[in-house]
């Protein structure tokens, strides 16, 4: 059948195979070149022994885990208990209201204090036990920018003592008084979890504070008020990590780097508590 | 750190980096940073892929499975041991309520900034001969 020329779109509707979906291009970018089979290796889990970045991690007993489900998890639960008790709500953004037809669109009023949104804090039950996280060590030293190539010792010896490649830190401001250009390296960053961070915990809590005469405890005070407390090692008191004691002309440029531990805690107090039980001392 | 208290020379670490061995002289400061940048990047430290036999890969396979299995109701046990406990602590505390509610005031008062004994430790293999020391002086 020969349909008449016309500009009426009801012709298209007439003939067969006329799908009325929309076809859909390109919604989903996808790298087309790592879906070739040779990229199937980096699939698997590092967990598998087949795969090329396997790695072993359950080679020996986790002291510091043990501990903290064996003794600790429990004595934290009945520590923290509360009878009835509430949810208290955090700060959140508000409402403006419904009195005004102004106030409809309007983007929503900043929380009461601050001004920023903070978590709920939920009653401490079995669920909810507040545990560590994970260790992040920040190292920032400014001899980094006036030396370049001492951010390439502070990386080495940052991952000599944790065991876990730091990541490079660059400047994000230009500050002339101080020499700091941006995007020049000025210092590492490493995240620890799980089994590398109880092994530095341990070797910090039992081989290094012991032996700095300085170090009286961390502060009462210690806490970013949402649960994570932090600390500092000087460059003076590094040199007491067993990992670079032994080889000072491996290493002659030590630095000082700031800890801090992340913990599931939602309040300063609940952390500090967490962290006296897992060997670090308390100023009185 | 101040600048004066770095150890080493300051020397400009420029060298290009070549396939063979040149036989330019380079300071120990500047070796000891190219030893350093080495160690850290990750060429040539990738150990090889095991290559098993499938009788082998078989065996491995089911040690982790049994292996995952032994954790997996390792930790459900675990877990319901501390439900078990947390629910003896809220029956504990209600019985206490309907029982003694001045006890009860006294029992749900919140104890502030608690913290466990250093003397607590983390348990070791090789414990020492004296594990608590009884005489602090704090």
């Amino acid at each position: 059948m020969q349909l008449a020329r016309s500009f009426s779109t009801c012709a298209r509707a007439l003939r067969s195979g006329y799908s009325t979906v929309e076809p859909v291009h390109h919604l989903v970018k996808i790298n087309k070149a790592s879906l070739k089979p040779g990229m199937t290796q980096l699939l698997k889990s590092k967990s598998d022994i087949t795969a090329i970045g396997f790695k072993p991690v359950e080679i020996s007993q986790d002291r510091v885990r043990e501990h903290y489900n064996n003794t600790v998890k429990s004595d934290l639960m009945l520590h923290f208990y509360e009878h009835d008790a509430k949810t208290v709500e955090g700060q959140k953004f508000r409402e403006w209201g419904t009195d005004s037809p102004y106030k409809m669109y309007r983007s929503m009023k900043k929380p009461r204090g601050k001004g920023k949104a903070t978590r709920n804090i939920k009653p401490i039950t079995s669920k909810n036990v507040p545990e560590l996280q994970s260790i992040v060590i920040n190292l920032y030293a400014p001899a980094i920018a006036e030396h370049k190539w001492l951010s390439v010792s502070a990386r080495a010896f940052i991952a000599q003592i944790t065991n876990v490649k730091p990541q490079l830190l660059r400047n994000r401001s230009n500050v002339i008084g101080w020499k700091i250009r941006v995007g020049r390296p000025c210092g590492c960053k490493v995240e620890l979890k799980d089994r590398d961070m109880h092994q530095f915990l341990t070797t910090l809590t039992e081989l290094v504070l012991p032996r700095i005469r300085t170090f009286t405890g961390l502060k009462p005070t210690t806490g970013d008020t949402h649960g994570n407390i932090s600390m500092g090692l000087t460059e003076e008191d590094v040199k007491y990590f067993p990992e670079v004691e032994h080889f000072q002309e491996l290493f002659p440029n030590l630095f000082g780097f700031h800890i801090t531990f992340k913990t599931t805690a939602r309040t300063d107090e609940q952390a500090r508590t967490l962290i006296s039980s897992l060997g670090f001392p308390f100023q009185k | 750190m101040l600048s004066s208290s770095i150890k080493s020379a300051v020397l400009p670490v420029l060298r290009t980096f070549v396939r063979f061995k040149s036989k330019a002289d380079v300071s120990p400061s500047t070796q000891r940073v190219i030893g350093q940048m080495s160690a850290l990047s990750a060429s040539k430290k990738q150990p090889k892929v095991i290559r098993l036999s499938n009788e082998d890969l078989i065996k491995h396979k089911s040690i982790v499975n049994a292996w995952n299995l032994y954790r997996r109701r390792k930790v459900s046990r675990q877990r319901d041991q501390l439900n078990k406990q947390y629910q003896s602590i809220v029956d504990a505390m209600e019985d206490l309520k309907q029982s003694e509610p001045e006890l009860y005031v006294w029992a749900n008062t919140k104890q502030t900034n608690k913290k466990f004994p250093l003397q607590l430790r983390v348990p070791t293999d090789y414990p020492p001969s004296q594990p608590w020391v009884y005489n602090v002086k704090k």
